[in-house]
């Protein structure tokens, strides 16, 4: 199995998405905050969590006990979360009416890096551009620019932490926004 | 497909009722010097009943009645004897998957012996027992009207009476004029032989049976004081309607989130299911939290498919194919399979919404 390396720095590594998300911007603060609990899943790492954060004024926390992270998100945007079975979970952070939105998709994954066949599997299409790599919240990764046949193009985060790979997707033309959120992702 | 999330009742109606029986058709055919008769049977399908009846006349000795044709059950094999000698049989047989298109009666092979043969088939009787109680027979002399005895029902209701007479005569061609209640489709036919003449004639009666039940004779319009007849006496049970009976077929394929399943309807209960389908769920026993696909129609024997979707991946599910009639539901075994762990990423982001760049503003909008 053909391993593709998303975490080697080459000269350039922590490029300009990589910057951006260690530099994001300064989270705004807030009284009015609420947390997600993932009341759906049952939760299998029993280490101590962080407590729920403080959302920023016109933010939500989004809290999962189970996959052990926590971002801010606009409170515009309505959260879904699907349970695709055997581990994994699709969460839907979206307001269609205003086009914004991202998708947080985790699975279960026991790699260091993302194989060639993990990519192939996610990504048919095999489309991958402008790789560039990241690290989210401490977690190494890798981010880039794919196409999809109804989303067309993307923006594409992936990274590995906890034994669960993070695929975080996104429209191309929604990656600024889709950096602001990464800025403020934390792992409990 | 339709499919509904529903809790099921897995068992069956606690009783039974009894199906209405319907007449199909008849035939008839004859012979002469003891030729066998070959009779052309009406259209039928599985489980229809033929009843057989068939006369040797003239002045032949008792035979030993007999069908050619293989699976007739024996009701009777009676002989007058007077100077015009009757030889009288009445055999029924329950079709098969495919029926039978002709039968065949044993002629004897006698010389100068006239053979008449006549068959009705009916429809919605007991495969199993289609003679409600043992049939009585009779035989006289010195008269060509045979009178068919007097016979008890087990249940009256929805029982058919069947009167099956044959002659020996010796008057040329002739027919019987049927008692009252029996005259419905009733069917005669004679075998003009030589010195004398032979008639087989079947008549049923549908409504007003009694208990006992009495037809009267049949009346031929020729006759004397030579003559032999014989007669028999069917009371026909209706079928015992139940529930379908249905098998699961095992080893059903599964994807990550569907599955295709597969069943069989063995048997209708006799009346044909309005709903067939599969009930699914992850409770072993499907004792709760059930799901169920439902097509709606009228279903006959034969086996059945169905694609399950929407189901979540890495997990075992149970399911069991169904069937409903009017007199209840069937379910087949309960069988197991496992969708698949390949954990694909779905893009569920503005699933249902139609993405546009517009100036290099993005627009999205319902579908």
């Amino acid at each position: 199995m053909k391993k593709i390396i998303l975490g080697i720095g080459v000269a350039a590594a922590f490029l300009t998405l990589g910057y951006a998300v260690s530099n994001a911007p300064e989270q705004p603060t807030s009284e009015n905050t609420e947390s997600n609990s993932t009341a759906t899943m049952t939760a299998t790492n029993t280490a101590a969590l962080t407590a729920p954060r403080t959302a920023p004024a016109g933010y939500k926390e989004y809290y999962d006990a189970h996959y052990r992270f926590s971002l801010f998100y606009p409170e515009s945007l309505t959260v879904q979360k699907f349970d695709e079975g055997g581990g994994a979970a699709t969460i839907i952070f979206q307001n269609p009416g205003e086009a914004k939105g991202f998708q947080v998709f985790v699975v279960p994954y026991d790699g260091e890096q993302v194989s060639e066949e993990r990519f192939r599997q996610d990504i048919p299409s095999g489309v991958r551009r402008n790789v560039q790599d990241v690290v989210v919240d401490g977690a190494k990764g890798a981010a880039f620019y794919s196409a999809d046949p109804i989303l067309g193009e993307t923006r594409e985060v992936w990274f590995i932490k906890n034994g669960h790979l993070f695929e975080v997707t996104t429209l191309k033309v929604l990656e600024a926004d889709l950096l602001e959120v990464l800025g403020t992702w934390k792992f409990i | 497909m339709l499919v509904v999330s529903v809790a099921l009742v897995f068992f069956a109606y606690p009783y039974a009722a009894h199906a209405a029986i319907s007449f199909v058709d008849s035939c008839a055919n004859s012979a002469i010097d003891g030729g066998d008769v070959t009779l052309t049977l009406p259209s039928m399908q599985q489980n229809d009943l033929v009843i057989v009846s068939y006369a040797i006349g003239g002045f032949s000795a008792d035979h030993n009645m007999a069908m050619v044709t293989s699976g007739y059950t024996e009701v009777a094999d009676i002989y007058a004897s007077d100077i015009h000698k009757l030889n009288l049989g009445v055999y029924w047989k329950v079709m098969g998957a495919t029926p039978d298109t002709t039968a065949v009666v044993d002629g004897t092979g006698g010389e100068s012996d006239p053979v008449a043969a006549v068959c009705m088939v009916f429809r919605g009787v007991d495969t199993a027992t289609p003679m409600d109680v043992t049939p009585a027979t009779a035989t006289g002399i010195d008269s060509a009207d045979p009178n068919p005895p007097s016979i008890n029902h087990n249940n009256p209701s929805g029982v058919w009476t069947v009167i099956a007479g044959g002659s020996s005569h010796q008057n040329g061609t002739a027919s019987y004029t049927f008692p009252t209640g029996y005259t419905t489709n009733a069917r005669n036919v004679n075998a003009d032989e030589t010195g004398a003449d032979g008639a087989a004639g079947m008549g049923y009666r549908s409504s007003g049976v009694t208990d006992p039940e009495d037809p009267a004779a049949m009346d031929l319009n020729a006759g004397s004081s030579d003559d032999g007849w014989g007669a028999t006496t069917i009371a026909l049970r209706p079928q015992t309607n139940s529930a379908p009976t249905v098998t699961t077929t095992a080893g059903a394929s599964a994807t990550r989130d569907t599955a295709s399943v597969a069943g069989n309807i063995t048997a209708t209960g006799g009346v044909d299911p309005t709903t067939r389908g599969f009930a699914y769920g992850t409770s072993a026993n499907l004792s709760s939290s059930v799901s169920t696909t439902t097509d709606s129609g009228s279903f006959s024997t034969g086996a059945f498919t169905a694609e399950i979707t929407g189901l979540t991946a890495a997990t075992t599910y149970y399911y069991r194919a169904y069937a409903t009639n009017s007199e209840g539901t069937g379910y087949g075994s309960i069988e197991t399979f496992t969708t698949s762990r390949v954990w694909t990423r779905m893009l569920r982001l503005f699933e249902g919404y139609k993405i546009k760049i517009i100036g290099g503003k993005l627009k999205i909008n319902q579908q």
